[in-house]
């Protein structure tokens, strides 16, 4: 299998659709946690930092799903090392936001992003595993079947 | 263009003549070629006929078409909805925009989380058989909505 032209293009087009939505959704929230908090502006460094978090985190979305780097690897791998590198990456960037540090008081806010985290990938692989392994056993059957009845015809 | 039979050879013989060797003439010569299940491929300069069986899967890649057998990878000459028309009752069938799969070398089938079906090939490769051609393969195969 090799690459085309068409799956670079379509990487680049899935970064600028991404990057365009994240940071559109970040603004919204953003404008209304100051609207919230009776805060008349949003600072211009919360802006930059929120386009970097935007483009770091649709990057490693781009990288895990679009057809470029891993074009063969199985949706549940490839969603393993999404949740892993996506975690690492908030939790750095939380860290030098400010958002998380090494106190207390925000302890349970880190275990509850870990736990939701955890949650969704537990989910995932249940999915998986349970749903789709059966799906499995009925698709390679019928391909048997369909083999099995051009050999003999 | 006029066909005639002459039943003089011995052998079974067919020869175009024509004005320019053009696309057309080329297009006719193939699907004489595929008559036989034999399609002509390149690969480094030399011209190989390979029987249709021995075909994993045929790929277009930026308006090249490429054959790949078992441990092989040719270029051909065709493009690919010229490959889905003539191969379609010898078990071939397109996954995708850019491939068309031989059936009878896929090893094992399976549904994934975003809607996909990873096709297994016999040698190990892995093909991904996109979210429009699921419900053609699903009729191909006689498998049941819902399934």
């Amino acid at each position: 299998m090799r690459y085309s032209k068409g799956d670079i293009k379509l990487f680049f087009i899935w970064l600028r659709n991404g990057i365009a939505f994240c940071v559109t959704w970040l603004l919204i929230l953003g404008i209304l946690i100051c609207l919230i908090n009776g805060i008349e502006y949003v600072p211009l460094s919360a802006l930059n930092k929120m386009f970097l978090f935007a483009c770091g985190g649709v990057l490693i979305f781009c990288i895990w799903f679009s057809p470029l780097p891993f074009k063969k690897m199985r949706f549940m791998g490839r969603l393993s090392g999404f949740f892993a590198s996506f975690a690492l990456y908030e939790l750095v960037s939380f860290f030098l936001s400010g958002l998380f540090t090494l106190s207390e008081t925000t302890l349970p806010l880190m275990a509850a992003f870990i736990g939701i985290m955890l949650v969704l990938y537990i989910m995932c692989i249940l999915i998986d595993k349970y749903v789709y392994a059966k799906q499995d056993v009925i698709y390679t059957e019928k391909l048997r079947e369909y083999q099995r009845k051009r050999e003999g015809e | 263009m006029r066909i005639c039979i002459h039943e003089q050879s011995k052998e079974l013989q067919i020869d175009i003549y024509c004005k320019r060797k053009d696309d057309y003439v080329m297009r006719l010569k193939r699907h004489l070629e595929l008559f036989e299940h034999k399609l002509c491929a390149k690969k480094g300069g030399e011209t190989f006929y390979i029987e249709a069986s021995d075909v994993y899967y045929f790929e277009t890649v930026d308006d090249r078409t490429f054959l790949y057998t078992a441990n092989d990878v040719f270029e051909i000459g065709m493009r690919l909805y010229e490959i889905d028309s003539s191969l379609e009752e010898f078990g071939f069938m397109r996954i995708s925009k850019s491939v068309i799969v031989n059936l009878n070398r896929v090893h094992s089938l399976r549904p994934q989380l975003n809607r996909t079906v990873m096709a297994t090939m016999q040698n190990g490769e892995r093909l991904i058989v996109s979210r429009s051609y699921i419900k053609r393969l699903r009729n191909v195969l006689k498998i049941q909505e819902g399934k």
